[in-house]
């Protein structure tokens, strides 16, 4: 299996008011984790900046320090974790320079993006354009934060189209409002659904919409439980074929991932 | 160039509001008056949202009646729209089906948040199906999330890409999402009436061109000359990009610019031809 969602990195320490189940602000934390669930792989990026003072919390608003997190965590455990860089795209060049360094210096292989936390228009493709470049430029992918406004799955549909060769995963496959982020892939095909955090009736409707190729399997560890993420794909009566793209297949094509190389291009 | 307001209310429901709008527009000849006054030669007219008391027409059928009363007055001014409350069913088809038969109008006004149906959703597919037989243009009640927010628009453009639909109000706060739906769907207008601010008025212009704005008021929300000010005073305007803002394109929307073929034959036109 290969999680397409993961959160690690010293953050997690920070968050407010919810924080998170369980302990991933370390590597071996969050390989333990996965070890229980026969998790073999995992996307892994930071989790939102909730705010904070340097000398007492983690500040960290540009998401520089948490990224080399996840960079010490994927070159320590290269077989287990596939980095994907987080940044603010508030923050124009220095958001870009950052992303250079995640994809340059980190190898990471993609762009988490979440407009909830860190607040910009994901319509706004004069700061989402020269990011999604970059995505692209190092056949990448970009995960997005969706659910209820403002992170509806539609607002997502220019960055999809602006940029069809980059594969969007909706993470939470829109949540509560799937439908949405149904019409979303049925109008771009380069968009997928994730499946952390969704109702198992959800995710059968939104194979059936969508087809097996286009859904992903994730957890949003550490903020979900494993085993119930887990348990929950399997327990809606997918075929196996269906169930192997979601869980690994469509996942390992898009960030080219094969058995035997390490999750590190 | 005639000025044609993309956006006016008239009717008996007005009375029934709990604040009273600025002007008064009850009657056709108070909505007149404001016409002459305010420099607008057409308006595209339709029911003001049925806010309860004594005056009883949840089904529009009422104030779509007053709205061709008045177009029959005035047929020179009053451009007839139908409004219609898309979860009834079977009643919103056959009253768009008087609307066009028997009332002669020309568009049709749907508002999400007041009807209570979300702007793609599934009550209003039948609605479309049939606004896109009368070759009418659509003009949507949008600004507020989740009901009437922009994006929504995206499934419907492509649905129905013979449809010309106007997005009023410049969708309040989500103007920018709205540039970006009618920059990426050609059948999409956005509409500046209401309390859509200057800034966003002039970033419309800048992102999208003249061509993309449809003047239109919200009278008697609003005071016409308000709207018209916001954008006849935006730095660098001209008046072609006046003429077109003001009436330019809405003539072609509507079928009135003479040219031919601008305005689709409905499939009832076509039955009947044959």
């Amino acid at each position: 299996m290969i999680d397409a969602h993961c959160h690690l990195g010293p953050g997690l320490r920070a968050q407010a008011p919810f924080g998170p189940l369980f302990k991933a602000d370390t590597a071996e934390s969050l390989v333990a984790l996965l070890d229980e669930v026969d998790i073999e792989r995992a996307v892994i990026f930071a989790p939102s900046w909730q705010g904070g003072w340097d000398d007492t919390d983690f500040n960290d608003p540009a998401y520089e320090r948490a990224n080399a997190a996840v960079a010490e965590a994927v070159n320590a455990h290269p077989d287990r974790f596939i980095g994907f860089g987080r940044v603010n795209p508030k923050f124009g060049s220095a958001a870009v320079a950052e992303l250079e360094r995640c994809f340059g210096e980190y190898s990471f292989r993609g762009l988490k993006l979440d407009n909830e936390a860190d607040g910009f228009y994901p319509t706004d493709l004069r700061l989402l354009g020269p990011l999604a470049e970059l995505v692209r430029a190092n056949k990448g992918a970009i995960i997005v934060h969706t659910g209820f406004h403002p992170c509806e799955p539609l607002i997502f549909l220019p960055l999809a189209q602006a940029f069809p060769d980059v594969p969007l995963i909706l993470g939470h496959m829109g949540g509560r409002i799937l439908i949405d982020a149904v019409i979303t892939a049925q109008h771009a095909s380069n968009v997928y659904l994730e499946t952390s955090g969704q109702m198992p009736g959800y995710i059968a409707r939104a194979v059936k919409a969508v087809g097996a190729d286009r859904v992903i399997f994730g957890t949003d560890i550490p903020f979900n439980i494993p085993s119930v993420e887990t348990e929950r794909i399997r327990s809606i009566g997918l075929p196996a074929e269906d169930l192997a793209k979601i869980t690994e297949g469509n996942i390992s094509k898009i960030l080219r991932i094969t058995a035997k190389m390490p999750a590190v291009a | 160039m005639p000025v044609i307001d993309a956006h006016v209310h008239m009717g008996p429901g007005l009375a029934n509001h709990a604040s009273p709008p600025l002007l008064r527009a009850e009657k056709a000849e108070e909505v007149i008056e404001i016409f002459d006054r305010s420099g607008i030669d057409k308006g595209c007219t339709f029911a003001p949202l049925i806010e309860g008391g004594d005056f009883d027409d949840y089904e529009y059928e009422k104030s779509n009646r007053f709205i061709y009363e008045a177009s029959k007055s005035y047929p020179d001014r009053i451009i007839g729209y139908c409004r219609v409350n898309p979860n009834l069913g079977q009643q919103p088809l056959d009253e768009m089906a008087r609307c066009h038969d028997e009332y002669g109008f020309k568009g049709l006004k749907l508002h999400p948040d007041w009807e209570y149906f979300y702007m793609h959703g599934p009550t209003v597919r039948p609605v479309l199906d049939r606004a896109a037989d009368y070759g009418w243009p659509v003009i949507f009640h949008t600004g507020y999330y989740p009901l009437s927010h922009p994006t929504l628009a995206f499934p419907l453009a492509d649905a129905y890409p013979t449809i010309n639909f106007m997005l009023a109000h410049l969708s309040y706060r989500h103007t920018a999402d709205a540039i970006v739906v009618a920059q990426r769907c050609p059948n999409v207008y956005l509409e500046p009436s209401g309390n859509a601010t200057a800034t966003a008025i002039g970033e419309v212009l800048r992102t999208l061109g003249p061509g993309k704005l449809v003047y239109g008021s919200d009278l008697p929300y609003t005071d016409p000359r308000d709207v018209m000010d916001k954008i006849r005073l935006q730095p660098g305007i001209t008046s072609e990009d006046i003429d077109l803002i003001f009436g330019g394109t809405l003539s072609r929307l509507l079928g009135m610019d003479g040219r031919p073929g601008t305005r689709r034959e409905s499939t009832r036109e076509r039955t009947a031809a044959r």
